[in-house]
């Protein structure tokens, strides 16, 4: 008991944890080098990584009795005194603590000695001393390690039953990974001894975000409005203080949860007991709107939103989404609700890593949108990622998550009571909820001045970054709750940009911006940014903003075109910053930079005409890298204007296997599904550009080869005459990678979608073939309607997959055609057969001027749902493109299948578009024109309008990035953290950086196998900025009651020390 | 150790001061227990406004009163809303005549509105006024003085009470002409259709306290605005504050198949 008095022990909880390591690893598969291998789920393992090494001279020295901190000093220097010659200094290291007035039996000595064998025995011989061990220290690592099942079972989990299901997949769900992590579910009977292992899960998820900083200030969440939107809430869980209303808008006539997702994240939010929520004050509102098969409608969400309306809701959580950000109805509702001073915090998605899955409505501007991370700070692999896709093809996407924070196996509120543990970013979408709603309770008394936006302002603003994660991953980083409170605390109502600077040369956080320089004649690059206006809900832009290149730093050769938001509303708006280069630099190479600047205003209530508006004006620093252009031969053009993707329509998958993803809604964007295929291309030296408007706007003399993948769209007149046109003149070389287009096989992929309750067919197969055909039928290439499916191998080395595609039924005799054997898969969906074909033609060569390469299938190229890649068949047909050299690969083909050549150039009838399909619904080229499709007349080509340069001469610092900073009245000092045993005078700048020493992490962890509570307590050391801190024993009796055989020891430790608890 | 221990408890246990302080232990263990099990019951907190309690509301409040029944309600209501946190709301508290004054009041400096708080570029007042955002006083009314507002306004309102403009909707709906015709939408939604066909719809109206609130949730885009869940009806004028006559039969009929639908 004593000795646990006595606080600095590490020495001994670090041993103890050490032990509890051995026994494991005994149990484990490597016991040897000290890793505990812990099992955590199937798919899932817990690697424990410990090494100790011992501190140099430093021992502790246990004494044979308790004896006061001045007798124990005395029997040291007594003991080294004989040895006085050998030491040149001893000195006992401090403990400041209450505990250390009360006896002990030990004592922490550093020694500056060359013999310290001496020393010790010295020690050792004294009658009082009974043993003097080196000082141990211990680190230890804990990582969660993925194993690449993870995904398939994850998909595995989602709510899609089968192929004709009444239900789709691509409805909004709610966001989190229902049986993926709980422990309980998975617990061997050595659980809970384990359990204690699990650094990675921290007993409270408020603890890993220092929420008990606010609650020590009195913030508890209390005068805040919390709306739950999930699955419900049982009656009168032991959790929640403050229900103040369950609604129930499905068809279930229930207020319960069934599932338990709406009790986790309402647990996250506001439980006040054992698995503790943020802010545990808060009126909770909850509203059910998903039942407990997970099925919800659009229309249950707008009456349900009326009525948060209705409430003056303040914070609401939406751990849900879905990919369909063209539900106006919804998408206009969320609107209205942020324009409502409803802040709205909604989770990214749980369909990471692929980029381009952002689910709606966390992709909204006026959204947080929460991405997940686990407690080693590294993105979840499950969290959703990459652009927006809503601004293609002729703009870019924004840039999504706004915020990350822990998602993987979070603890919360269990249905029955009692807690579980839950992964995805349903979890963290609470999290930040929770924590917005302890935040606005902090500031209460600020009034319309916290509002959403400026509540996104203060998030993103003192988020901190995570090394090494791309902006598209991370957004601005991860939550920091306190450093939030304080920049809130200080709030002026102001316009900010996300992301706050532009520096493109800044890799990977600027990815993918930092990783292709640009130069004179490229495609304008485009970044998208998001204005975030804390004045009001509504403002402008006044004037135009102002591009102000620094001529010290070459920011004169760039070219810098802005659109922007008529009007920002509600609380928000975009900037779109096309970055080129000027003539002058076509040869140059170097680092540009200058600002762009802005001025937003938004009108103010007030009776004096003289003072209607406030005004914020704002700088965008931009640093970019320039090079000379490149050569034709290693520039790409990627055709992104051709692609289609759900929504608006049903595109259906290009890998007809995938039944669980039917839809193909990834963007079809080099930095999305595609993002793989670009990082090989560039790493092979090539530049591969966008083209987001049709054929007939790019100029074909700059790019060695055009590159269309998988394109949903049809073709205007003009674009296939242009490009005959191209090919023949200037020598443009053309790589097609078609897909599966088959009548039948579209109508029997069709569905009925039960959130939009109606059935379901596609307007085009994988690839829209006819549309492909009416291209390529100059040169006398096209495509077929069969649909085929199979393994083979290309060259000798390389084995590839054909996931759905289509043959070549055309192609000019004398080219080359390569053959291989597939199965029938359109037969085998439609037929329910199997059947093989022989010498299916699926890659051809034509060599003119320029070259053609043409292969029918997309899936090695498409990360969404790639089995093998062809990453290195695209470098070899680049080659065959940009120097008409045949690759050996493909040469030891022809003379193998010249031999059986029995695919004829054929007359069979070329496949024909389906009757009544509806693609002029979501197509730029066709029109409905009195029942029959018709070509529209030709867009023209988008027109940049320059912005006139503002010059300045002056110079920017190297590094643009510092955290942001929000224009504030000076930062308030914090009041000084409830914490035992304060004794020392506190500052805020004190205080800030113990926020950054501390984890709180580790007390969780330490503090289950003590069985007690510690404290961490931080001072400033005199004259320095350096902290010291150290932690304090807080007694068990302080916070509960001893049992009754440590009654009697806990009176005599009271008497001693004069006091109950400090 | 122990030995030594447990002897000198002996002489300190029959001190005074050790008694006092048992005393003074076991009887914070009783406070603490007795806390301890007072906090897990939430009743004191659960104003009871789970749906039930709405139900009964919303069944008292049909129970044979008319709409003007319904104004006067609603002092309880907003007592019963104590947050001082938008500013708005703190007008509500403020508020003692309430909305059918449609009279042209006193036109005083420090009038106070509720207003539509979300407008894009309008604003509508709960005096029934539509202006500019930027002419809004600083007590949240429409500034009359101004030209471009304007009182009662159907701009892009059809006949049929449907509305392109949300602000422009609650407007037209403030007009004291139309009370008979919401009164006739509200005594509708008793019996269940067509307006009532989701009860959801019901739990909104039976929270609604004054003409103002009405019309602002009315004029809403809700469930019935709606077709095939992701698609308005009528994107052009989605905002409607009378009864969605137009083709009533099949939103109801869609809505009734598709909930026995995802029942099985």
């Amino acid at each position: 008991m004593e000795v646990g008095l006595n606080a600095r022990q590490i020495g001994f909880i670090r041993i103890s944890i050490l032990i509890i390591c051995f026994v494991n690893a005994s149990f484990g598969d490597r016991s040897n080098d000290a890793i505990c291998a812990q099992e955590l789920t199937s798919n899932h393992r817990v690697l424990v990584d410990y090494n100790s090494h011992v501190v140099k001279n430093e021992f502790i020295v246990t004494f044979n009795h308790l004896y006061k901190a001045a007798a124990r000093k005395r029997f040291i220097s007594s003991a080294l005194d004989r040895n006085s010659d050998v030491i040149s200094n001893w000195f006992i290291l401090p403990r400041s603590n209450p505990a250390s007035l009360h006896p002990s039996d030990f004592d922490v000595l550093q020694l500056s000695t060359n013999s310290l064998n001496q020393v010790v025995s010295a020690l050792k011989r004294h009658p009082n001393i009974k043993s003097v061990t080196p000082q141990r220290l211990i680190v230890r690592t804990l990582k969660i390690v993925n194993s690449t099942q993870d995904e398939f079972n994850y998909r595995k989990e989602k709510s899609f039953q089968s192929w004709h299901s009444s239900r789709t997949l691509k409805s909004r769900q709610s966001l989190s990974w229902l049986n993926g992590f709980s422990f309980s579910g998975h617990s061997t009977s050595t659980t809970d001894t384990r359990r204690k292992l699990l650094r990675a899960t921290p007993l409270q998820i408020t603890a890993a975000h220092n929420a008990d900083v606010l609650w020590g200030m009195g913030i508890t969440g209390a005068g805040v409005k919390v709306a739950v939107f999930d699955t419900g809430l049982p009656k009168n869980h032991p959790h929640f203080k403050r229900v103040k209303e369950r609604t129930n808008w499905t068809n279930e006539k229930t207020f319960d949860d069934g599932l338990g997702h709406g009790t986790f994240v309402s647990g996250v939010i506001a439980s006040g007991r054992e698995c503790l929520g943020f802010a545990p004050d808060a009126e909770l509102h909850v509203y059910r709107v998903f039942t407990n098969n997970q099925v919800s409608y659009t229309s249950w969400f707008l009456d349900a939103f009326n009525y948060a309306i209705l409430r003056r809701i303040n914070v609401l959580n939406l751990s849900i989404g879905g990919p369909d950000f063209m539900d106006h109805p919804f998408v206009d509702k969320v609107w209205e609700l942020t324009a409502n001073n409803v802040i709205m915090v909604s989770a990214i998605g749980n369909d990471g890593p692929l980029y381009g899955t952002l689910n709606n409505p966390a992709d909204q501007l006026d959204v947080i949108g929460v991405g997940g991370i686990n407690f080693e700070d590294q993105i979840a692999r499950f969290s959703s990622r990459g652009m927006t896709t809503w601004e293609l093809p002729s703009g870019y996407g924004r840039v999504k998550p706004d915020i990350v924070t822990y998602g993987s196996s979070v603890r919360g509120s269990s249905i029955k009571g009692g807690c579980r543990t839950l992964s995805g970013t349903s979890v963290a979408s609470p999290v930040v909820a929770g924590a917005v709603t302890l935040l606005m309770s902090g500031v209460l008394h600020m009034g319309n001045v916290i509002n959403p936006a400026s509540m996104k302002q203060a998030l993103m603003a003192s988020a901190r970054r995570l090394p090494g994660v791309p902006i598209f991953e991370q957004g601005a980083g991860k939550l920091d709750l306190v450093r939030a409170y304080q920049i809130l605390q200080s709030y002026k109502p102001q316009a900010t940009l996300s992301p706050s600077y532009l520096d493109l040369t800044d890799c990977p956080y600027f990815w993918p911006y930092c990783t292709q320089p640009i130069y004179f004649g490229s495609m304008p690059v485009i970044v998208n940014v998001t204005i975030l206006n804390g004045m009001g809900v509504t403002g402008t832009i006044s004037g135009k903003p102002q591009w102000h290149p620094y001529i010290p730093q070459n920011g004169h050769f760039l070219d810098i075109a802005i659109t922007y938001s008529d009007i920002l509303w509600p609380w928000s708006g975009w900037m779109a910053v096309y970055i080129s280069v000027s003539p002058e630099a076509a040869n140059w190479e170097g680092i540009a930079q200058g600002h762009i600047s802005l001025t937003v205003e938004s009108p103010i209530n007030g009776d004096n005409p003289e003072d209607k508006t406030q005004k914020s004006d704002i700088k965008l620093p931009l640093k970019v890298k320039v090079i000379p252009t490149p050569p034709r031969s290693k520039r790409i053009l990627w055709d992104q204007y051709h692609n289609l993707r759900y929504p608006p329509g049903y595109f259906p998958r290009d890998n007809l296997h995938m039944k669980k993803d039917p839809l193909d809604w990834n963007g079809d964007h080099i930095h999305t599904n595609f993002r793989e295929m670009y990082e090989h291309l560039r790493s092979s030296g090539y530049y591969v550009e966008v083209l987001g408007s049709p054929y007939t706007c790019f100029d074909a003399k700059q790019y060695g080869t055009l590159l269309i993948v998988d394109p949903e769209e049809e073709f205007f007149p003009e674009e296939i005459t242009k490009l005959k046109n191209d090919f023949d003149s200037t020598g443009l070389s053309i790589i097609v990678f078609a897909d599966w287009y088959n009548v039948s096989v579209m109508k029997k992929v069709k569905f009925y979608d039960e959130n939009t309750r109606q059935w379901w067919s596609p307007d085009t197969g994988g690839a829209n073939i006819p549309a492909l055909n009416d291209l390529l039928s100059p040169w006398g290439i096209a495509f077929g309607d069969q649909v085929f499916e199979g393994e083979f191998k290309l060259g000798s080395t390389h084995d590839m997959y054909y996931a759905s595609g289509s043959s070549i039924v055309k192609f000019p005799k004398e080219e080359i055609l390569i053959h291989r054997d597939l199965n029938d898969q359109g037969r085998e969906v439609v037929d329910a057969k199997t059947s093989k074909v022989k010498n299916v033609p699926i890659l051809g060569l034509y060599k003119k001027k320029a070259r053609i390469a043409v292969y029918g299938d997309s899936n090695c190229l498409d990360s969404a749902h790639i089995q093998k890649d062809c990453y290195w068949m695209l470098e070899a047909l680049l080659q065959f493109t940009t120097t008409g050299i045949v690759p050996q690969v493909f040469k030891d083909e022809i003379n193998q299948i010249d031999g059986n050549f029995a695919h004829q150039s054929n007359k069979e009838a070329l496949p024909s578009r389906m009757d009544g399909n509806q693609l002029h619904r979501y197509s730029k080229v066709l029109e409905n024109h009195l029942g029959t499709p018709t070509t529209r007349s030709l867009p023209s080509c988008p027109h940049l309008k320059w912005s006139t340069p503002i010059p300045l001469n002056e110079s920017a610092p190297s590094n643009l990035y510092k955290s942001q900073k929000l224009l504030s009245i000076n930062l308030p000092p914090l009041p000084p953290p409830v914490v035992p045993f304060r004794d020392q005078e506190q500052d805020s700048s004190k205080w800030l950086s113990v926020l950054e020493t501390s984890s709180g992490q580790e007390l969780d962890s330490e503090d289950e196998f003590s069985g007690e509570l510690y404290e961490e307590v931080c001072e400033g050391a005199e004259n320095t900025n350096e902290v010291e801190c150290r932690w304090i024993w807080i007694p068990s009796w302080c916070y509960q009651m001893p049992e009754d055989q440590q009654f009697l020891d806990l009176i005599s430790v009271i008497i001693v020390s004069q006091t109950l608890c400090t | 150790m122990t030995v030594v221990n447990i002897r000198w408890f002996m002489r300190l246990l029959r001190k005074r001061l050790v008694l006092a302080i048992i005393f003074c232990l076991s009887f914070t263990y009783f406070i603490v227990n007795v806390f301890r099990i007072r906090m897990p019951t939430n009743d004191d907190y659960d104003d009871g406004v789970d749906i039930d309690h709405i139900k009964t509301k919303l069944i008292n409040l049909r129970r044979g009163q008319t709409f003007h029944n319904l104004q006067t309600a609603n002092h309880i209501v907003d007592s019963e809303k104590k947050s001082d946190f938008v500013v708005d709301r703190k007008h509500d508290a403020n508020e003692s005549q309430f909305a059918l004054d449609f009279k042209f009041d006193s036109l005083q400096k420090s009038e106070t509105c509720r207003n539509s708080v979300q407008g894009k570029v309008l604003i509508a007042d709960d005096k029934g006024y539509v202006c500019n955002r930027k002419d809004l006083t600083v007590g949240g009314c429409c500034d009359k003085s101004q030209p471009t507002t304007k009182l009662y306004s159907c701009d892009t309102c059809l006949e049929h009470g449907c509305c392109a403009i949300y602000e422009y909707c609650i407007s037209c709906c403030m007009e004291p002409g139309k009370q008979p015709l919401l009164q006739k939408i509200i005594s509708r939604s008793d019996h269940g259709a067509p307006l009532g066909g989701a009860a959801s719809v019901d739990v909104l109206f039976a929270s609604i306290t004054d003409h103002f609130e009405f019309c602002l949730a009315k004029c809403r885009t809700s469930s019935q605005s709606v077709q095939h869940e992701n698609s308005y009806r009528d994107p052009k004028a989605k905002h409607c504050y009378g009864e969605i006559i137009l083709n009533p039969s099949p939103i109801v009929k869609t809505d009734d198949a598709s909930k026995v639908h995802s029942h099985d």
